[in-house]
């Protein structure tokens, strides 16, 4: 008695090597969609300027902050600038403390000769100057970073900014292209974009970003189309 | 079909003239594989213009996925599997759906004795005569060899289902011995 498995292995052997006719053309029509395949590859580089788009567009987002970058970097560069005023005030500091030491005791009592006890105690002053100033330079340092720096910042945006705006002011006679241009040089210098400003007076622009985006999306539902059928 | 190829050497030759995009090699290939190939998809395509451009599908993924080749298994049978897989995507294309009734699989009666005589083009004419989800399920178990669990994936179906399909396409075709008088 035979089952369906002996069956269908003897079935299976048969068509195996089974041979059809091959119709005329179809080489032909294979041919031609080999040489059609580089043409399939540009949504590729379109969903590429699109996503690069976006990258620039979501990075200019995130700078969203410049001023406390500015300051960071101002308290940088004002740091060794300042710490001359705080070591002479040390100095300062120092003498007087020094004059409440038991040693210039002599030279307040002797008001009349003033150079004169100073210069004999002038050895042991000078030493203590030392040795107070090596400590109080560390310490005032900390402290009196806070005053001098508002007044640098301020310093230090005013004239950046006057000098921005004549760029802007040129800019805005520049082409389309140069002005994306610009903004992306901009952007790649860490410096905050303003898209809104490419879009003034210029609705045409404005359209293209939508049909950019469009575009993109389209490309999208392509290219995982295309991937699930392969 | 009396256009004179270049001789390749060896099969590893041949796919590797294919690799390198060169046309006449994969004519070469095509020549070689297609007629083969066409009897395949025509097992699951009934239409003979579905059929042929669904061979045409099959060799362009072919020259275009054949660096995924790696050479362990058989190279018909790697060509093959991809021609099973574009004829399962047109016919789900065409909306020619898969039966999905879970029923259990039941029964077949011991097939006739005649199904074992049947000649190559008798046993094609009778597999075409089922119906498009038997004859699918049939083909991929009876024909290509796959496992339930292979056909249950492939077709986003379950295991059951496919069971139950084969059973059903075995007592079709003991039936369509008798009407088709062979």
């Amino acid at each position: 008695m035979k089952d369906w498995n002996s069956v269908e292995e003897k079935w299976r052997e048969q068509l195996q090597n089974k041979s059809d006719d091959i119709p005329e053309g179809l080489w032909s029509r294979i041919e031609e969609r080999l040489e059609e395949k580089p043409v399939r590859r540009f949504p590729i580089y379109w969903a590429a300027a699109a996503m690069l788009l976006i990258a620039i567009g979501l990075g200019w987002n995130w700078n969203a902050a410049p001023e406390e970058t500015r300051t960071v970097a101002s308290e940088v560069t004002t740091a060794p600038a300042t710490s001359e005023t705080p070591l002479s005030q040390n100095v300062q500091e120092s003498t007087e403390t020094i004059a409440s030491s038991p040693i210039s005791t002599v030279t307040v009592s002797s008001t009349s000769d003033e150079q004169e006890p100073v210069l004999l105690s002038e050895p042991v002053v000078t030493e203590e100057i030392k040795q107070k100033e090596t400590v109080a330079a560390v310490q005032p340092l900390v402290e009196s970073k806070a005053e001098p720096m508002e007044i640098v910042t301020v310093r230090l945006d005013i004239d950046p900014i006057q000098e921005e705006e004549i760029p802007v002011a040129k800019r805005r006679k520049r082409s389309l292209f140069g002005k994306i241009v610009g903004e992306i040089r901009q952007a790649l210098d860490g410096e905050p974009v303003n898209w809104q400003r490419l879009k003034e007076g210029n609705p045409a622009f404005e359209n293209n970003i939508h049909n950019v985006a469009n575009t993109y999306v389209k490309t999208e539902e392509n290219l995982k189309r295309t991937l699930q059928i392969q | 079909m009396s256009t004179r190829l270049p001789d390749f050497l060896s099969e590893t030759e041949l796919i590797e003239a294919c690799r390198k995009n060169n046309r006449q090699a994969q004519h070469a290939l095509f020549q070689k594989m297609a007629g083969k190939m066409l009897s395949v998809v025509k097992r699951y395509i009934t239409n003979t213009s579905e059929a042929e451009d669904t061979l045409m599908e099959g060799f362009v993924k072919v020259f275009s996925k054949l660096d995924q080749y790696q050479g362990g298994g058989s190279f018909e049978g790697w060509i093959r599997k991809i021609m099973v897989n574009e004829a399962l995507m047109s016919i789900r294309k065409n909306k020619d759906r898969y039966p999905m009734d879970i029923d259990a699989a039941f029964d077949v009666a011991n097939p006739d004795e005649t199904l074992m005589q049947l000649g190559l083009q008798e046993i094609e004419n009778l597999i075409s005569s089922l119906p498009t989800g038997y004859r699918t399920i049939f083909n991929l178990y009876a024909i290509e060899g796959y496992s339930h669990a292979e056909i249950a994936q492939l077709l986003a179906i379950s295991e059951g289902t496919s069971k139950s399909q084969l059973s059903r396409a075995r007592a079709l075709l003991q039936n369509q011995l008798a009407a088709l008088q062979i």
